[in-house]
């Protein structure tokens, strides 16, 4: 028998007044995933999110998480941050993980044993007796991860998660995203402005545009798809001399200026070594012909166009 | 998950706020200071007069007295003054539309907890407050006045009265909750919860002239005085009042009607409001 979808949402829709935030959405968490949740800034992503975990009504839809339609209880087997994490600034981080952890129907030496785990898991156990209020960004974005694992939940929801951080802050809570899904075995959904951290951490993507999905697949798919097209970039001695080769060739489309100062060609059906034989014969010194990776980057400017 | 679970740690937060810790203290400061005063004035007279100076066969210094069953009173009035019902309109302010501006509600939403289960702990806290204060600031002038002045007479008409108090003002903090749901505002809950209580008073006031209507020489002076007398005691400002009644000995049950349907109205009201809400 399959195993139940972490997370299940069909024909979401949610409107504000006239605007449509998110249309008809259909999107699935399988268990294990590291499903990442892309799209331009005002696509729907934290819209939908928010609707996923109950914090916003739907016009229409259903939400399932793990199989259970009924958010309230099925929410003790989510961890979420949706944007920047909230906390209550009078109180120190521990005692907002305390807060947490009761309110997740934990109590006693095992609500003491989940805080210092969660405390532990994120590095902050240091500055735990601290007040929240005076946290920086990332250390609130790591006692916000840690809120969010109290109780020990399967899914964790993370909605821009390394927005605001500097690079270190972004590197930390990149590789503490990708060992809780490695270790800890947790099924991630990231929604995040980053595509090459995305590339790189998850095994399926979503785009989003205009509150409607507009591709979905593992990430090998994604970049396989239209990866036929004979996209090679060029190096020459001289840049010139090679424009001006590419132009006379039938068949071959500039695409401008691809990585490290090469040409970016399209070429069709026209094989790498007849195209390098071409431009020889025209004179240009070739100094590199490399065939064009799609990335993340790629497919989004494509789907989001 | 318990509600249990959830009003503890809902109290724990209510209760590590400053401005609540703050609040508590100035009221039992506020209770304390009545026996502390008049035992400075009994010690003042004292000095001042000597021990011998006689007011109808008693030393003067002897008519300073509070003793621990008129202290108490004292404490009631003082816990009755504004300062008491604008605290508890700024908690309650605070701790749904201010949590809601902070965004620290939606953590709490994000837990496996129903909003009805939320909400109803955000209430059962602020009336844990309150009896906090009410106890404590009882026994700090009932204590007071006990030590420095004896027992005195009555104790148990002002004791129901504490009670019926603890009552009466989380019929109010149910209103206030009400109002910070329905506002999403901790200034406009402030702002609505005054005008309301504008109203209250002033309701007060008219059926109190209508009352002296029958003095009007014409048929609807009489009847006005009827309508008076007989909405008089299931105003909201006779609900709110309740405890006098017990303090002396004669409290409405119209007022206890009115407080209870309040307190069940603004709840239901605020929960319903807050099942609908969109939680940023």
């Amino acid at each position: 028998m399959a195993e139940v979808p972490a997370l299940e949402i069909r024909g979401l829709t949610r409107r504000y007044g006239k605007v449509i935030a998110v249309e008809d959405l259909d999107l699935t968490v399988q268990v294990g995933d590291i499903y990442g949740f892309l799209g331009p800034n005002g696509a729907g992503k934290t819209t939908a999110l928010r609707a996923a975990l109950g914090l916003i009504r739907r016009d229409t839809g259903t939400v399932r998480l793990f199989g259970d339609d009924r958010l309230v209880g099925a929410r003790s087997k989510v961890g979420a941050i949706i944007e920047t994490p909230a906390f209550h600034s009078w109180m120190s981080g521990r005692e907002n993980l305390l807060q947490a952890g009761q309110l997740s129907g934990l109590g006693g030496v095992a609500l003491d044993r989940e805080v210092d785990r969660v405390l532990e898991r994120v590095e902050l156990t240091e500055r735990a007796q601290h007040k929240a209020g005076g946290y920086s960004l990332g250390m609130r974005q790591r006692l916000g991860i840690a809120r969010a694992l109290m109780g020990g939940p399967k899914l964790l929801v993370l909605d821009e998660p390394t927005n605001g951080l500097d690079p270190r802050g972004m590197r930390e809570v990149r590789e503490l995203v990708r060992s809780l899904a490695l270790h800890d075995g947790i099924t991630v959904l990231i929604s995040s402005h980053l595509l090459a951290e995305v590339q790189a951490m998850c095994n399926r993507v979503g785009i989003l545009q205009r509150g409607r999905l507009r591709a979905e697949g593992t990430v090998a798919e994604l970049l396989s798809e239209g990866a036929g097209d004979g996209i090679v970039e060029v190096g020459a001695l001289d840049m010139g001399a090679l424009s001006a080769a590419v132009a006379g060739i039938e068949g071959v489309e500039n695409l401008g200026a691809g990585a490290e100062g090469r040409l970016r060609l399209r070429c069709g059906e026209l094989p790498l070594y007849a195209l390098n034989a071409q431009l020889v014969g025209q004179g240009v010194q070739v100094s590199a012909l490399v065939p064009a990776r799609r990335n993340l980057e790629d497919v989004f400017m494509e789907v989001t166009r | 998950m318990t509600l249990a679970a959830v009003t503890r740690a809902e109290v724990y937060k209510l209760f590590s706020r400053s401005s609540s810790r703050a609040g508590l203290l100035m009221v039992v400061l506020l209770a304390a200071l009545p026996p502390i005063l008049v035992l400075a004035a009994r010690l003042g007279m004292g000095v001042w007069l000597g021990p011998d100076q006689m007011f109808n066969g008693l030393p003067v210094s002897e008519y300073f007295s509070l003793p621990g069953s008129s202290a108490q009173v004292i404490a009631l009035r003082i816990r009755d003054f504004f300062v008491l019902k604008a605290l508890i309109l700024l908690l309650a302010a605070q701790i749904f539309a201010g949590e809601l501006q902070a965004r620290t509600l939606r953590e709490d939403v994000l837990r496996p907890v129903s909003r009805c289960s939320v909400l109803l702990a955000k209430w059962f806290a602020l009336v844990a407050w309150i009896a906090a204060v009410s106890f404590l600031s009882w026994g700090a002038s009932a204590g007071l006045g006990l030590v420095f002045f004896g027992w005195g007479d009555a104790w148990q008409g002002p004791i129901l009265g504490l009670f019926a108090a603890v009552v009466g003002d989380a019929g109010f903090a149910a209103v206030a909750l009400a109002a910070s749901v329905l506002t999403r505002s901790v200034a406009a809950t402030v702002a609505g919860v005054f005008f309301l209580a504008v109203l209250d008073y002033g309701l007060d006031w008219v059926l109190w002239l209508m009352k002296m209507a029958p003095m009007i020489p014409h048929e609807y002076g009489k009847l006005a005085g009827q309508v008076a007398e007989a909405a008089y005691p299931w105003m909201p400002f006779s609900a709110f009042a309740l405890w006098r009644g017990f303090e002396t000995g004669s409290w409405g049950w119209q007022g206890a009607i009115t407080l209870m349907g309040m307190t069940a109205l603004a709840l239901v009201v605020a929960i319903g409001a807050f099942r609908r809400m969109d939680v940023p």
